[in-house]
């Protein structure tokens, strides 16, 4: 927030804007102490500016100069009214509706919405008409025809801000209502009052002048508008006297133009992107450019130079100036690719990969710039080209995969005029020809023909990645450059992709450049791997030899940070001495028979989806329990009835024995959120940016009064002692925006324990994080739970981390539980089909990329939640009594269930395909 | 197309709520309505003339909710009263050429500005930090500081009386009949460049900004960057790709700002004495003629409405999301 002003202060539209108001302010104050008296008929009418009369006078023979002085005083008072009076009101009403939501919303939407429809001036003018003349009246007429698009803006922006996980982290700490609106959501959308207000004073000026030139206002009393009104009454135009139109109009607009600037201004410092720079290219770059449009296009790939590398980078350095100095992206690297060759380029965020594959392209975001090295495709230097040849090069012979492909499509044009303008650019001309290369294409990677008039909405993540693919190979390059191509996508359905790019590689013979921050992923499909720190490539090798002592610390470093499927694991409990296996701990939480349903679709096109179907689990004390699934299937949904955030259609939910929803059935009470607590997925939006860290612990100290407020402060240090923020000092007066990813995640940890819960959910809690941390984040969660004897109920899509990290692992599928069961047996002996598809796909080895996948094709999004077994569609060990009746959860071993037919206990189950 | 009857079925309930303010607007007023509304006949009439007139504007049928349907009732069949300063005249009748006049004049302008302030911002976009994108947006937005009918008057000064390039006042010569001639088309279209010019230059600024914001929020999207690394020209990443989604949030705000750009262009008919609703309205405030007022409220909004409704249809056309979601 202070940097915020700050760089207000440095701006230099608002400098401008605020002069101009200040010299405005003067004036009215002080203004009409030093001018005539405006409505005294002191001069000859209509006669110019003189000595006596600076501004001369009008057509009764009055100061102008006097008018507009004095005239500033009610308009610009009015105006400002108006203004503060129209954001209360909007503020009041837009917040109120935006935060309930419900029938509050919907009652006040429609009438926001109607006022807002509504045209302002014909409104003000029936309602000034029937009022008695004067500025409070036209104040309040004012205020009812301006209120409601403020409100619709408050309205959208309290929806947005209360959607932020750092207010539902305030209702699960237990903050009453009135509290939230106020102290987590308003303080964060304190720009946009500010510019609202401003937008309305501005509104306001202007509507008023205007009702006033219509007569509507006191005409006897000296304003800006009746000034207008007079002027235009006494043939002004026809005497020629613009010394009368012109100040007072000056003044209007230049008081409107102010306020624009400090709009404008703000706009700026809080978009930063907006502000206008300094000409990014050159006269010669733009002719460049223009050439380039203009040139011939060459439709003939390029010819393969003999032997050679494919791409060969040397002491690349790119680089981004910022506000606060250079920032070097990438730092001296030098690598080369062969052709037909998979090069895997591995670092976190941050370390340049991405920028990497941007300058191979040439397509660098500015301020980004390459500031030396070469990079020779086929021995031509790509960054000395010229415009003409680099739209040549590019996609011809170097095309790239985008990570989402959700943001690569254009979303307004089909797939199929997406692929059809990247042959046009590049000489495909005729309709025939490019109608054939499109069905060609769409064929290489198994989509349907017809889809090519689908819009990118419509298709299901992975075919759209799949598009993706099949535009980068539009022009059979020679390299391609994917840049996190699976990243966005589940675990089965990137298996699915990365082994058509294999089969695709094969069959084409083009090379690749794969861009991730997954490892092991890379060992699996890779030839050869770099690893980038910090810019710098620190080591190049082969699969193989990437885990010999020789290598350097950090690839080191890196190897180490994935848990495995296999091996020992790091993150287990410790086996509590003198406790015999029978002493089973007790049950804290329960779960039986949840049932949850959303409804989607817009006006009458409403559906509604069963996302949670039975869902039963209990969780004992002090264990930590993994819920794995991919997307979609329902894993976040429990959690928000666990922490009360929503409501089940139906089940119960027991907490040490008690029916919690029959105790507590509105609203979930303080002793609750003591004892269940949460931590959120994206460490980012948990916290409020506005508040410090130690405004984050000291709520939830207070509201449920581990300790007298006296001692707040000391409580707070130890918390963060206890996740591993030490120095504790040096953290807990800092704005989250100056932490790490992790140290956040911490934050939110120690916020959880600060009400000393007996159970911590943790949603996807590392998933966002580097992923050298994450291992340390989740080995902090164990640490608690053996340590203050925590239960953990860990939600994941990663089986890996659940592995090392739960006691227990449950398996989701489409709302239902489908296995569960000790970690171990769960991932060394999957039962349940759906389970056995999840672990095969997780790739830790070539092996387990090149194994088939064992299911149909689909997503857990998708899945139909209402049929009897939800996996029955893509099962391929499907049966008739899979489609009728619902599997019972069946019993393997201790405490491991699984929800399949093949296991059935009765007579005429298909024991013998059970796999054993 | 269930998106556009939802949509109308909004703008139904929004004019019936217009209707029932225009109703209540009076009613709700401190002071008698009628007093008000024949303020000015005070002393001049016989009271049974008043009581008939009374009768005439409904102010006397019962109680205030059989007024209201009996006044659901006109409204429906096309009976706004009589106008006061034109007497006997039915306000529908006054209003009649009035609506057509304003809704060309300021129907094309509004367009052409929007077209226009649209194409600017495009381009300034895409030559970031060009003399396009430092000097124009706060240049207009100097000038659209301006209230609408001064900068009228100004031009009517500068381009009327000093350089006498344009006719003062009025759609078309006294000499001229109305009818589809080409001859009383462009004499219509020479009286109607400055109103027009007007209208344009006020609001251009503020379409041009909205789509150079726009513009360079997605600039910096993924789908621009791919469509750069295709290998496609400059011109088209900038129609195809960034303009036409850009033009959405555009078109949007444009819906919504097409009352308060009404308002302003009805004040500057005043300046030129176009014969349009503003001039009908600012002689109705001045001879206090409270029906056609009320009626000239009702016309303007029932078309804004219209025109929303029909912005609205043109998003849902234009963007394949909402057009496929059905």
């Amino acid at each position: 927030m202070n940097s915020w002003l700050r760089a207000f202060g440095r701006n230099r539209k608002a400098t401008f804007g605020g002069l101009i108001l200040l010299g405005f302010a003067f004036m009215m104050v002080f203004g009409p102490l030093l001018v005539q008296d405006p409505t005294a008929f002191l001069g000859v009418p209509h006669s110019p500016p003189s000595w006596q009369h600076w501004l001369g006078t009008t057509g009764q023979g009055q100061d102008v100069l006097a008018q507009v002085v004095v005239g500033s005083r009610v308009t610009l008072l009015v105006g400002f009214a108006v203004g503060i009076l129209v954001v209360l009101v909007g503020a009041i009403v837009g917040v109120t509706a935006g935060y309930f939501g419900g029938w509050v919303d919907d009652s006040l939407s429609i009438l926001t919405n109607v006022f807002l429809v509504i045209p302002g001036l014909p409104l003000a003018v029936i309602l000034a008409a029937y009022l008695p003349v004067g500025p409070v009246s036209l104040t309040a007429v004012l205020v009812v025809s301006g209120w409601a698009w403020n409100a619709r803006v408050f309205r959208s922006q309290t929806l947005s801000l209360r959607g932020r996980d750092y207010v539902a982290a305030a209702v699960v700490a237990g903050e009453g209502r009135l509290r939230i609106i106020t102290r987590e959501i308003l303080p964060n959308m304190a720009s946009l009052l500010v510019s609202a207000f401003i937008g309305t004073t501005i509104y306001a000026i202007g509507a008023q002048v205007g009702l006033e030139f219509l007569g509507l206002g006191d005409v006897g009393k000296v304003t800006w508008g009746t000034n207008l009104y007079w002027a235009a009454n006494d043939a002004t135009l026809l005497t020629g006297s613009w010394w009368i139109l012109l100040p007072t109009g000056l003044c209007i607009a230049l008081v409107g133009f102010a306020l624009t600037m400090l709009n404008f201004a703000i706009d700026e410092v809080t978009n930063p992107r907006l502000r206008t720079e300094r000409a990014a290219k050159t006269k010669a770059d733009v002719a460049d450019l223009k050439a380039a449009d203009k040139a011939p296009r060459d439709k003939a790939p390029s010819p393969a130079s003999e032997g050679g590398p494919v791409l060969s980078v040397s002491h690349l350095v790119v680089e981004f100036p910022a506000d606060s100095g250079v920032i070097t992206a990438v730092d001296d690297v030098s690598f080369e690719i062969r052709a037909g060759e998979v090069f895997g380029l591995a670092g976190e965020s941050g370390s340049g990969k991405s920028t990497i594959g941007q300058a191979i392209l040439q397509i660098l975001q500015p301020p980004g710039r390459v500031a030396r090295g070469e990079i020779h495709f086929d021995g031509a230097d790509i960054l000395v080209m010229s415009a003409v040849e680099l739209r040549r090069f590019r996609w011809r012979d170097g095309s790239m995969v985008f990570q989402s492909a959700m943001n690569a499509l254009n979303p307004v044009l089909t797939v199929g005029e997406q692929i059809a303008d990247t042959l046009e650019a590049h000489g495909v001309v005729t309709s025939e020809e490019i109608r054939r290369r499109t069905d060609e294409l769409l064929d290489l990677v198994d989509i349907d023909r017809k889809n090519a008039s689908a819009y990118p909405h419509q298709l299901s993540g992975g075919m759209r990645q799949r598009v993706v693919m099949a535009i980068a190979l539009a022009l059979r390059p020679r390299l391609v450059i994917m840049d996190e191509p699976t990243t966005a996508l589940d675990v089965v359905v990137q298996k699915e992709i990365l082994k058509r790019v294999m089969k695709l590689e094969e069959e084409l013979g083009f090379s690749i450049l794969f861009i991730s921050h997954d490892l092991p992923l890379m060992l699996a499909f890779a030839d050869r791997v770099g690893i980038l720190y910090k810019g710098k490539l620190v080591d190049v090798a082969a699969p193989g030899d990437l885990g010999l002592p020789e290598r350097h610390a950090y690839t080191k470093k890196l190897m180490h940070a994935f848990p495995s499927l296999t091996g020992p694991r790091s993150l287990a409990a410790p086996r509590r001495e003198g406790e015999g296996k029978d002493k089973e701990p007790e049950i804290l939480l329960s779960l039986r028979g949840l049932h949850k349903s959303y409804k989607t679709g817009t006006g009458l096109r409403k559906r509604r989806r069963q996302v949670l179907r039975d869902v039963s689990f209990d969780v004992h004390e002090g264990e930590i329990v993994a819920l794995v699934g991919e997307s979609g299937c329902g894993k976040s949904t429990i959690a928000r009835q666990i922490m009360r955030i929503e409501t089940p259609d139906s089940g119960r939910l027991l907490f040490a024995g008690e029916d919690v929803f029959q105790r507590e059935p509105r609203r979930a009470s303080l002793a609750y959120r003591g004892k269940v607590q949460f931590v959120f997925q994206d460490p980012f939006g948990s916290l409020n940016p506005v508040h410090t860290v130690a405004h984050h612990l000291a709520r939830p100290l207070l509201i449920h009064r581990r300790v007298t407020p006296d001692r707040v402060r000391e409580r707070s240090l130890e918390l963060l002692a206890q996740v591993g923020l030490t120095p504790a000092a040096d953290y807990i007066d800092r704005f989250p925006h100056t932490l790490s990813g992790g140290q956040r995640q911490r934050v939110a940890i120690a916020r959880a324990l600060a009400v000393e819960p007996r159970i911590i959910l943790a949603d996807e809690p590392t998933s966002m994080l580097d992923v050298s941390i994450r291992l340390e984040i989740l080995s902090l969660f164990r640490r608690l739970s053996n340590e203050l004897g925590i239960a953990v109920l860990f939600i994941t899509h990663d089986l890996a981390s659940a592995r090392n990290l739960a006691d227990r692992i449950l398996v989701l599928y489409a709302g239902t539980v489908v296995e569960e069961g000790i970690a171990e047996d769960v991932i060394r002996k999957p039962k349940h089909p759906y389970a056995r598809l999840l672990l095969s796909s997780v790739i830790d080895s070539r092996e387990a990329l090149l194994a088939a996948i064992e299911a149909h094709p689909g997503s857990a999004h998708d899945a139909d939640t209402r049929a009897a077994c939800p996996f029955s569609a893509r099962c391929l060990q499907k049966h008739d009594v899979c489609e009728t009746a619902r599997p019972e959860a069946n019993l393997i071993s201790i405490g491991h269930h699984v929800r399949c037919h093949l296991y059935d206990n009765t007579p005429g189950a298909h024991a013998d395909e059970a796999i054993s | 197309m269930g998106y556009a009857l939802r949509r109308l079925g909004f703008y139904l309930l929004a004019a019936f709520a217009s209707i029932t303010l225009n109703f209540l607007v009076p009613r709700l007023m401190p002071g008698d309505p009628a007093s008000a509304m024949f303020a000015r006949f005070q002393g001049q009439m016989q009271p049974e003339a008043m009581a008939a007139l009374r009768a005439s504007f409904g102010l006397d049928a019962g109680s205030t909710f059989q007024q209201y349907i009996a006044y659901l009732k006109h409204v429906f069949t096309g009976d706004l009263g009589r106008s006061i300063a034109y007497y006997p005249t039915p306000v529908t009748d006054v209003i009649g050429t009035g609506l057509a006049w304003t809704l060309v004049l300021t129907g094309v302008a509004v367009i052409l500005s929007f077209a226009l302030g649209t194409f600017l911002g495009t381009l300034a976009a895409w030559r970031r930090g060009g003399l396009l994108d430092s000097m124009f947006p706060p240049v207009l937005a100097f000038i659209g500081a301006f209230p609408y009918f001064w900068l009228a008057m100004f031009a009517l000064y500068l381009f009327g009386f000093v350089l006498g390039w344009f006719p003062l006042r009025h759609a078309y010569s006294y000499d001229m009949t109305p009818g589809p001639t080409v001859g009383f088309f462009l004499d219509a279209v020479h009286h109607a460049v400055l109103p027009a010019a007007t209208i344009v230059v006020a609001t251009v600024g503020g379409w041009m900004l909205g789509m150079r914001n726009n513009m360079i929020g997605i600039l910096g999207s993924d789908y621009i960057t791919m469509a750069r690394a295709k290998g496609l020209s400059q011109r088209r990443v900038m129609w195809r790709y960034a303009a036409r989604n850009a033009l959405l949030p555009s078109i949007t705000s444009f819906g919504m700002a097409l009352g308060f750009v009404l308002s302003g262009s009805l004040l500057s008919e005043i300046i030129f004495s176009y014969p349009g609703m503003g001039y009908l309205l600012v002689q109705a405030v001045r001879g206090q003629d409270y029906p056609l007022m009320q009626g000239l409220f009702l016309i303007i909004t029932l078309s804004v409405l219209c025109a929303n409704w029909l912005v609205d249809i043109t998003i849902a056309w234009l963007d394949p999301r909402t057009k496929t979601n059905e």
